[in-house]
Order: structure tokens, then C-alpha cells, then sequence
């Protein structure tokens, strides 16, 4: 739709744009939240920018997992054209689930670098992440990427550097966005009970404190939350050069498990055998 | 307006004299108050853990803006600097923080390098997915660019 915007002489990339919109609205969304949590605002800064880092590198690792076959076969390019090779591999390209789990290990890494307790900020944290993730599908729909499949009536793109000009598409990227959105939307009003209800009440062993969604149960909600969204998102995609195995996409495959794997987090966590701060509270 | 106040004028020469005796004894307190003061604000950082890594941090933030305001001289090129540089930039704050460090060294290199960070990644991500469509995602930039231009 507007790939690229020129400001001063200079010409930035919309997608590049709205990430680093994503990543300042994150950042400021988790500063703003430290003190309502009991968290420290320095802490919570380090935290996030481990986490966006980890998340970065983790989405780019599994995109280059999925071209890895043209990749080895483009090594050449390193020594013969480097600039080539960079343009092909380096400078876009990510897989958000990788992103989920890179930004998960990032944290446990700064979460035990800095002898933090992992588990009181995911309250905190949690809804950054659909947020930073609403933004940055609108940099996609902006530069063109990630696009939907032809339909009457959609959007048409004239200077798309990914979907195909000139095409009715259906803003897929919009739509998951708009979705972001409201799952944002619902961790916040969720985050924000569940820390009015501990400051209201001082028996944490009481049954129905216990029950009460707290520390690891929000971004099992998250997840709960966005992967049927995008599981169903993805029978709307049009590029489907990101790998198809049984009829599904790769990240069909990978919120079907993730649905399975949040399902049985909360079949655990009403039996008893996790508390939501259990375990993984020591990271 | 100084001539309708005579009730002052006959408080300056007391004023000096005032002024003169208690000011010896504020110049003898002073050495005891500034001083550590001084040694507070001007020595301490090379002695506290970690300074080393702040001034990294804060080099380093500032090698990654200047090559991100570099731009299109170099490119493609700056932006990737600038992002290299800013997560080493965090990276070593983060170290200094480990440390102990305390001081406004290290919150400098950190925000710097959160800039850097930020612009590199305004100046090189053009979309998420088109490293898929290889080749074709060059030329569409470049085909992109010229319609644009047109």
C-alpha cells in the first residue's frame, strides 16, 4: 500500500517503520506498567529489551530454517556477492513463532542473568506482545507482505514489493491486526484484575486465590487466545510459499500444537498440579 | 524607588560586618560539606564495577546513531551497523547493570543504543516475508522505488 515513505531526502521502509513503532510502543507500554505490577522500571526496560532481542533473532532463525535448502545452496554468494546474498537472506523475513519462543528464552537468559523472578512480570509483559505484534501487521499490510488471498472487492496494491500488484487481495494483515488488537485489549482488562485482586485480598491460600489466573496462566492465555486466530487467519493468506505440509501451513501446524499445549496447561492447572507459579516461578 | 527605603540604608554597614564574621566560619564549613560532594560527582565512576562497560555501552550507542544518521552513503550498510552496535550497546548496559553500576553512564549508552537499535531497524527491514521471494524481492524495491519516483 506504501511501502516506502521518504522524509528529508531519506527513503525508510513502512514495514521497518512500524516495527520500530511496535518494538518504542512495547517498550513504553511495559515501562508505564512497572509500578502498578511491584516492578522496577530499570528491571523491567533490561527485561524487555532481552526479550525483544531474543524474539528477533528467534524470528529470524526459524524463517531461515524454512529456506535453509536455498540458503546452502546461495553460500556462494557470501564470497561472489555478499550485498546479493545480504538483500536474498538478512535484511527481511521472520517467522512470528519463532519470535514467541526467541523472546521466551531471551527472557529465562535475563530473568536469571539478573536474578529476576521471571514469573511476576509476565503479568506486566504479556500484553505487549499483541500489541508490538497489531503494529507490525500493519507495516505488513503497508509494504505489501504477508498479504491475502484474491477476493472481489479487496485491497489492490500498486507498488507492493511482495503481494501482487494490481490484485484484489483480502487485507488478511488488517484483519489479524484488528484481532491483536482485541487480544490486547482483553490481557490488559485481565492482567489488571487479576493485580486488583491480589492487592484486595491477603489470603493467598485461600481456593479461590488459588484459581484466580496469575504469573504463567497470561501468556497461556495469550497463546490460547491468538492461535486459533491465526490458524484460521491462515486459510485467508495468499502466500503460500511459506511451505504447506498436509494441507496446513507451517504455523497451522504450530497453533494446533500450541492450542493442545495451552489446553493442557489449564487441564493441569484446575486439577492442582500447576499453580501458575509453579516451577517455572523459579526462573 | 532606593530613596523611599532609607530604613535600609542604615543596614549595610552592619550587613558587612555580618557578613564578615560568619563567613569565616562558612569557609571552614564548606571544605567539610563540598567536598565529598565534588568527589561524588567527578571521581567515583572509573572506581564502581562495571564502569568500563557503561563507557562501551555509551561508545557504542553512539557509533550506532552516527551511522544510522549516516544513512544513504552507505546504505544498507549504516542501518546494519546501527543495529549491531546498539545490541552490543545493550548488551554491555546490561553487563554494567550486572555489575552494580549506578550512574547516568550507563542509562546514556543504553538509551543510546536503544536508538540506534530502533533506526537501524527503521533502515533495513523492508517486510517481514521477502526473503522468500528472493530475487524477485530486490527487484520489486527497485521496481517499487522507480513507479514511486514516476
Amino acid at each position: 500500500m506504501l511501502p516506502f515513505v521518504s522524509v528529508l531526502g531519506r527513503t525508510f521502509p513502512m514495514y521497518g517503520i512500524m516495527a520500530a513503532t511496535a518494538f518504542v510502543a512495547g517498550l513504553l507500554f511495559v515501562m508505564g506498567r512497572a509500578k502498578r505490577f511491584g516492578n522496577g522500571v530499570n528491571d523491567s526496560i533490561f527485561l524487555y529489551l532481552w526479550i525483544a532481542i531474543g524474539g528477533a533473532v528467534g524470528a529470524k532463525l526459524l524463517y531461515l530454517l524454512t529456506v535453509l535448502p536455498n540458503m546452502i545452496r546461495d553460500i556462494p554468494l557470501v564470497i561472489n556477492d555478499f550485498p546479493r546474498f545480504w538483500n536474498l537472506y538478512l535484511t527481511g523475513g521472520f517467522v512470528f513463532y519463532g519470535g514467541v519462543v526467541g523472546g521466551l528464552l531471551g527472557a529465562v537468559m535475563a530473568a536469571r542473568y539478573f536474578s529476576l523472578t521471571l514469573v511476576d512480570y509476565i503479568p506486566q509483559m504479556a500484553p505487549a506482545i499483541p500489541l508490538a505484534h497489531a503494529i507490525g501487521r500493519i507495516g505488513c499490510f503497508c509494504a505489501g507482505c504477508c498479504y491475502g488471498i484474491p477476493m472481489r472487492g479487496g485491497i489492490v496494491f500498486h507498488h507492493s514489493i511482495a503481494a501482487p500488484n494490481g490484485v484484489a487481495l483480502f487485507p488478511v494483515q488488517l484483519v489479524e491486526s484488528a484481532a491483536e488488537f482485541v487480544i490486547f485489549v482483553i490481557l490488559v482488562i485481565a492482567t489488571n484484575r487479576g493485580t486488583n485482586f491480589q492487592k484486595a485480598t491477603t489470603v493467598k491460600t485461600d481456593s479461590i486465590a488459588s484459581n484466580r489466573m496469575k504469573g504463567w496462566d497470561y501468556l497461556a492465555l495469550y497463546v490460547g487466545l491468538y492461535a486459533p486466530v491465526r490458524f484460521v487467519d491462515e486459510f485467508f493468506r495468499g502466500d503460500v510459499i511459506r511451505g504447506i505440509f498436509g494441507g496446513l501451513s507451517t504455523s497451522q501446524w504450530i497453533s494446533l500444537l500450541a492450542m493442545f499445549g495451552v489446553a493442557v496447561y489449564f487441564v493441569l492447572r484446575r486439577q492442582g498440579v500447576l499453580t501458575g507459579r509453579a516451577r517455572l516461578a523459579r526462573l | 524607588m532606593s530613596n523611599s527605603d532609607p530604613a535600609k540604608q542604615p543596614q549595610q554597614p552592619i550587613n558587612p560586618q555580618k557578613s564578615v564574621q560568619p563567613a569565616q566560619p562558612q569557609q571552614q564549613a564548606q571544605p567539610r560539606v563540598q567536598q565529598p560532594v565534588y568527589q561524588q560527582a567527578g571521581q567515583p565512576a572509573p572506581h564502581q564495577p562495571g564502569y568500563g562497560f557503561a563507557v562501551a555501552s555509551l561508545v557504542l550507542g553512539i557509533i550506532g546513531v552516527v551511522f544510522w544518521f549516516l544513512g544513504s552513503p552507505l546504505g544498507v550498510a549504516s542501518g546494519t551497523i546501527s543495529v549491531i552496535c546498539g545490541v552490543l550497546g545493550i548488551v554491555f548496559a546490561s553487563v554494567a547493570k550486572k555489575k552494580g553500576f549506578m550512574g547516568g553512564l550507563a542509562t546514556a549508552g543504553l538509551v543510546l543504543a536503544i536508538i540506534a537499535v530502533v533506526g537501524g531497524v527503521i533502515a533495513i527491514i523492508a517486510c517481514a516475508a521477502c526473503v522468500n521471494a528472493g530475487t524477485s524481492m530486490v527487484n520489486g524495491i527497485s521496481n517499487g522505488l522507480n513507479s514511486m519516483s514516476h
